[in-house]
């Protein structure tokens, strides 16, 4: 390589290693400031350093010919911001500021006063990272020397201010190139050769820095990041950028709530459920509603993990809120792909929440509100160094809005909701550590003092992370969700009654993670789950009330589940991981199940007998084993390709008719006919990085298929249901896509464009009739939406003004609509297409906020911050809906929608 | 019930939402399907079978009716019975011997020479109605019906009622004109008080499945607003109660379903509905509709105006009617939309009182002048 690539505090260094007369001779037109330092280090010693970003629209023109350096960068820079210093043989490029390349005068106390015709620097600025650099300058010597070649270091990367591990951060030495990246616990593990090493530290968001190592044995080093105000974004890209093309992991992204913050919403509020859903290959089936199709899944069938419990109900008030608190969520982590065998039971993605950990420094606090939500969120130090809190509530004054409408039925509703996380982090010691986290949301609604309505998450975990040695660490988790719905009307004494669903899963996982030697790094783990489920629970509220107690058997199955996987590093080119997971299911009585007749379909009057399971008998059972692999090629410093198969199964399926996922969709345990779901997916990559990184580009594509897929009888009745598998079908499911994805980081300007192409299909072919839809031909799902384009763009004034703009287009989702009328029993009659037969219009919007922090000032008491945004700028009629009614004997066809005007909101944010 | 999930995100919404036409991209050619209303009565021995055709949804509510049809009606290893075409694509038969221990099917074959053919039908024994009951509220009357079957009796139940009410013109006509000649009415010629009979239009249907005792109390069949022009003289209804099988309460659930608004996100996905009837030529056609039986049970009540709280009493608002006064001589130029009422002028008769036939004729609004049999 005739360049070397290196990065230093965000710069980036061009070095060459030609020596020539220093003076330059060259003609420029309009070329760019990269082609100018090319041609100016090939044919000088200068080795120029500057910020890659803040030159990318510098252009440069002149002719010079044998002209000394000062010549031509005073033309070059000639009427602009930039300034340049040139310290021996290296030029720094600055923007706005100079540096300064001797020190003040009198600094270093000499006799001997030098007098400099350079400007002097200011020290002072330099104070608040002393503490930083002084570790920086520090040699570290670990261990005593052994024998051998190679020795590990690992270690923890924090915060310095709060304590938190650091996820993502790179780690690395520049020559060889060997560098890894810290796990989710802020964890690294790096294998070198002994001896002296400047090994370099970066993480999105902190300052960069180094730390000067003499490697003897195997050995730890932890280190803290500062926070870095000024370059957020330009660190952020470089650990992505290492990511993106030098992973194995392939269709996943990451997001970071800073950037969520920044993306204009609906009703004010951060949601990161909305902000996946401008990412390729994720849909929704509407606006304002919950859940999310990815890679034209089911809703159901995403593995939402909220510190590792899983959550049942991850939205608020009917989706127009998701039910995490954005102030206490640290990080969201999507898998579309490529998913790892640590993770397994749903078949379409896993989401992966994680909330901060307390402050382990300071007592801090932030909220917000916003037009329909308040929050507040308080963190800190139990035993400073040692043990952190954090709590986070949010609450809803949707009662109150309601109450103001000049309706009476809307002001008889009710609407509302609230969340609270709760979490203790404690460091056991150096190499253990303790995380517990709480969690419940809570909505409850009624309308016009009818029906009551009323849903619940509740979960809690606890985490031990244990570094048994400096190869291997593990976790034990064990966690606990539980969710619950009721609905209640008690306005006719005659008919009072109350139902209850409850769905609860008790679990613990272990995982082992073992850095066997440079090439290969092991993980390991069990899982066991235990379910619970109580279909329904009707009974009567009122000694009057006619309601007949019906209860439906509760349901109760174990699912286990081992695995093992292999990260192989083969050679600088190709990297695999490999890995497989074998679960297994047994549904246990005690239970009874109805048999039906041979040859017949499932349906009620062809119930024979009644089977008798006792308890713990086994009432099915189902189990297999689940290969995932990832393969990548890099094909040259800035590109590789990825393929990635994997086959994922599901236990445990949501019963829903219904287009969106309703709040009382009932969960449904495997059993003797309702049989686990299978999928597989192949997927294919290309990743590029372009201009040393600042735009990256992805194409992906996948084939997806899923076995045992539910679908449902027409007129299906899936409440209270004794005998469901008289309503419900097994269907196949088939979907594919490409998408591309082109992104920017860094820069005043950012953001990324998406655009996808992606069928999902169902076939559900019974043995009868009445089993099979649409004459058993492929039709399009609910969230088969072919065409989709995503553009989230932000610009930053300064560091206070931030503009974002969101466009969103696709294709309209499939409905089924009534076709024709007809004449039947006294009264006109609609008759109904095909399943998913006809589309609702195509979807477009704009969105535009800003967002205005207050001050930067460090010792401020509070941060503030405004964020104005504007949502559906251009009040377009996007249709959420298709929907006939009946006007005095005429059927009329309406689209309804939902945000049909512009919507400005207001939110207010705070940090103390 | 799940779309009150949408109703209620509609409230919240309700000052931002918005609602515009659509229009199903379909042609006429392709929804022309055949659609058979049938049904059997075994304790008259009736039958009942209409024959029309689907339309688009955008088109007037006039749907082609199908003549010359063959309609039968076969029992399981037995005889079958014609019935005869008695109006415009309305086929009927009455006195039959049915037998209730018998299945039977319909059979139709059309003038294209399509046969189609239902299932064979299991027919039932209805329970009796306990009581057709109604009770007064604000804003007005509400009619309801209680009726209990055996525990082995079937649990389904479905309605169709037969209203008929009293009602009178604005004014009241003693005179008629016949080739320009003024004569007086009589008696019998009448058209001040007229009686009108509407039938059910809606799927009344209700299940005991989820109750302990077969039983239905009260349950709601009708709701006459205050001012109806039904409650302004007298006002009667025969409620017929039928039992169906849960194949035929499932195909009526499903089509009540279809009728209501559908197509929000919280509402179940709208369906076919399939009926029971199928062409034996070509069973991939579609065809609409349904063939259901059973012994049927009647009951009628009268409420008369009088009866009702003082508050419901109120009469209906009336047309504006206004007389028209002609004089002898110009009586030849009488407007023709006219009707005469009476001769005018006192104590002097100099002409005579007309005014428009909506405000003379009670038949206009539908009725007939002739007092029905059961009338008291």
């Amino acid at each position: 390589m005739a360049k070397t690539w290196s990065i230093v505090f965000g710069f980036i260094c061009f070095s060459v290693s030609a020596q020539q007369a220093n003076v330059v001779t060259a003609n420029f037109s309009e070329n760019t400031f990269f082609e100018f330092v090319n041609k100016i280090e090939a044919q000088t010693s200068y080795q120029f350093y500057f910020d890659p970003e803040s030159v990318d629209s510098l252009k440069v023109s002149g002719d010079f010919f044998a002209a000394t350096i000062q010549t031509v960068l005073n033309r070059v820079f000639e009427g602009t911001h930039f300034e340049f210093s040139i310290y021996n043989n290296s030029i720094f490029i600055t923007k706005g500021k100079h540096v300064y390349i001797s020190l003040p005068a009198g600094f270093l106390e000499t006799e001997n006063f030098v007098q400099s015709t350079e400007p002097t620097f200011d020290y002072s600025q330099f104070d608040r990272s002393e503490k930083l650099i002084e570790a920086s300058e520090r040699v570290y010597i670990i261990g005593k020397p052994s024998p051998g070649e190679y020795a590990t270091l690992s270690g923890y990367i924090k915060d310095i201010k709060s304590g938190e591990p650091l996820i993502g951060s790179s780690i690395y030495i520049v020559n060889p190139t060997i560098g890894v990246s810290t796990d989710q616990f802020g964890r690294y593990s790096l294998k070198l050769p002994k001896g002296t090493h400047h090994i370099k530290i970066e993480s999105l968001g902190m300052k960069a820095t180094h730390r000067i190592v003499l490697l003897n044995s195997n050995g730890n080093l932890d280190i803290e990041l500062g926070e870095d105000v000024v370059s957020l974004k330009e660190v952020l890209v470089h650990s992505e950028r290492n990511e993106q093309v030098n992973g194995v992991q392939m269709g996943s992204q990451k997001l970071d709530i800073k950037l969520m913050k920044q993306v204009p919403l609906a009703l004010g509020e951060t949601d990161i459920l909305k902000v996946m859903t401008t990412l390729p290959g994720v849909q929704t089936v509407g606006e304002g509603t919950s859940g999310l199709n990815v890679r034209g899944g089911a809703t159901s069938q995403n593995l939402i993990l909220f510190n590792d419990a899983f959550i049942y109900n991850p939205s608020h008030l009917f989706g127009f809120f998701s039910s995490f608190n954005p102030d206490v969520i640290k990080s969201v982590e999507l898998f579309k792909s490529g998913v790892t065998a640590d993770y397994g039971g749903r078949l379409s993605s896993v989401i992966d929440v994680r909330s901060r950990e307390g402050n382990l420094k300071r007592f801090s606090g932030s909220g917000g509100l916003s037009p329909i939500t308040g929050r507040l969120t308080l963190e800190g130090p139990l035993i400073k160094d040692k043990t952190s809190f954090l709590i986070g509530v949010r609450s809803t004054y949707s009662d109150w809005l309601l109450k103001k409408v000049a309706n009476k039925n809307i002001q008889n509703s009710t609407a509302s909701f609230y969340d609270i996380t709760a979490s203790l982090h404690h460091l056991v010691n150096s190499k253990n550590s303790l995380f517990i986290s709480g969690y419940v949301s809570s909505d409850q609604f009624k309308l016009n003092n009818d029906t009551l309505y009323k849903y619940k998450n509740q979960n809690i975990s606890i985490k031990w992370k244990s570094m048994i040695n400096s190869k291997l660490y593990a976790n034990f988790i064990s966690s606990y969700s539980n969710y619950a719905f009721s609905i209640s009307n008690f306005s006719n004494p005659l008919n009072a009654f109350e139902m209850n669903f409850v769905s609860s899963q008790i679990s613990i996982k272990t995982d082992f993670n073992y850095s066997l030697n440079k090439k290969h790094s092991l993980t390991a783990g069990a899982s066991l789950i235990r379910y619970q489920i109580e279909p329904g629970n009707l009974k009567p509220e009122d000694p009057r009330s006619n309601v007949k107690q019906t209860t439906l058997q509760t349901e109760q199955a174990f699912e286990s589940a081992l695995y093992l996987g292999d990260n192989y590093e083969m050679n600088h080119k190709i990297s695999i991981y490999y890995g497989v997971r074998y679960s297994l299911y047994r549904n246990v009585g005690p239970k009874e199940v109805y048999t039906y007749a041979n040859g017949l379909p499932y349906q009620v009057n062809n119930e024979v007998d009644t089977l008798h399971y006792s308890t713990g008998s086994t009432v099915a059972n189902y189990g297999g084993l689940e290969p995932r692999i990832s393969l990548r090629y890099i094909l040259n410093p800035t590109s590789s390709v990825k393929l990635s198969y994997n086959r994922m199964r599901q236990y445990i399926q949501q019963i829903s008719n219904t287009t969106a996922i309703a709040p009382t969709d009932i969960w449904k345990l495997c059993d003797s006919f309702i049989k686990p779901q299978i999928g597989d997916q192949f997927s294919v990559g290309h990743y590029k990085n372009w201009k040393g990184g600042q735009v990256e580009t992805s194409l992906e594509a996948y084939y997806k298929t899923t076995e045992n897929m539910l679908d449902y009888k027409n007129g299906a009745i899936l409440f209270l249901n004794q005998h469901l598998e008289t309503d419900v079908l097994n269907g196949k499911g088939k979907s594919y896509g490409i998408e591309f994805l082109i992104k920017k980081s860094t820069g005043k300007l950012n953001g990324w464009l998406s655009y996808t192409y992606s069928r999902s299909l169902l076939q559900t072919i019974g043995q009868f009739p009445s089993e099979t839809v649409n004459e058993g031909k492929y039709y399009a799902s609910n969230y088969d939406k072919p065409h989709a384009v995503n553009f989230i763009g932000n610009y930053k004034f300064n560091q206070r003004i931030n503009f974002s703009l969101n466009m969103v287009y696709s294709t309209g989702r499939p409905i089924t609509i009534p076709i024709a009328k007809y004449d039947f029993n006294g009264a006109d009659r609609v008759y109904y297409s095909e399943r998913n037969q006809f589309r609702i219009p195509d979807y477009f919007r704009i969105d535009i906020s800003f967002n205005i922090e207050g001050s930067h000032k460090l010792k401020k008491l509070a941060h503030s911050s405004w964020t104005f945004a504007i949502y559906n700028l251009l009040g377009r009629h996007n249709p959420y809906s298709v929907y006939f009614a009946n006007q005095n004997g005429v059927i009329k066809g309406y689209q309804l929608s939902i945000f049909a005007q512009p919507i400005p909101t207001i939110t207010y944010n705070f940090r103390f | 019930m799940k779309s009150i999930f949408n109703y209620l995100s509609l409230f919240l919404l309700v000052s931002i939402s918005c609602k515009d036409p659509f229009e199903p991209p379909v042609t006429a050619d392709q929804v022309n399907f055949l659609v058979i209303d049938a049904s059997m009565n075994v304790t008259d021995g009736s039958a009942s079978v209409k024959l029309s055709r689907a339309t688009k949804l955008s088109t007037s509510s006039i749907f082609p009716f199908e003549s010359n049809a063959i309609v039968g009606i076969e029992e399981e290893n037995g005889q079958t019975y014609l019935l005869t075409q008695a109006g415009k694509g309305l086929y009927q038969m009455k006195g039959a011997a049915f037998n209730l221990q018998k299945k039977y099917r319909l059979k139709v074959q059309s003038v294209d020479g399509n046969k189609y053919s239902s299932s064979f039908i299991e027919i039932l024994q209805t329970p009796p109605i306990d009581s057709i009951s109604w009770k007064p509220s604000i804003d007005g009357v509400n009619i309801n019906v209680s009726s209990t079957g055996t525990a082995s009796a079937s649990r389904y139940y479905k309605w169709n009622y037969i209203e008929t009410w009293k009602y009178h013109s604005e004014f009241y006509s003693a005179l008629k004109i016949i080739d320009e000649v003024v004569y007086s009415r009589f008696p019998e010629e009448q058209i001040y008080f007229c009686w009108r009979t509407t039938n059910s239009s809606q799927i009344l249907i209700n299940s005991t499945d989820s109750f302990n005792k077969n039983s239905i109390s009260k349950f709601p069949l009708i709701f006459l607003p205050v001012g109806s022009e039904k409650l302004a003289i007298k006002y009667s209804v025969l409620v017929q109660q039928t039992s169906l099988t849960e194949a035929s309460y499932n195909f009526f659930d499903q089509l009540q379903k279809t009728t209501q608004n559908l197509g929000g996100l919280f509402d179940p996905l709208p369906s076919k509905v399939t009926g029971n009837i199928i062409n034996e030529n070509n069973p991939e056609e579609k065809v609409l509709g349904y063939f259901y039986g059973s012994s049927m049970e009647t009951k009628r009540i009268f409420i008369s105006n009088g009866s009702l709280p003082q508050s419901l009493q109120k009469t209906p608002s009336k047309l504006e009617c206004s007389l028209v006064n002609v004089l002898f001589e110009n009586y030849s130029k009488r407007a023709k939309s006219l009707i005469i009422i009476g001769s005018y002028g006192a104590p002097f008769t100099v002409g005579y009182s007309f005014s428009y036939s909506e405000c003379i004729d009670c038949r206009v609004q539908g009725g007939i002048t002739t007092e029905p049999p059961f009338w008291k």
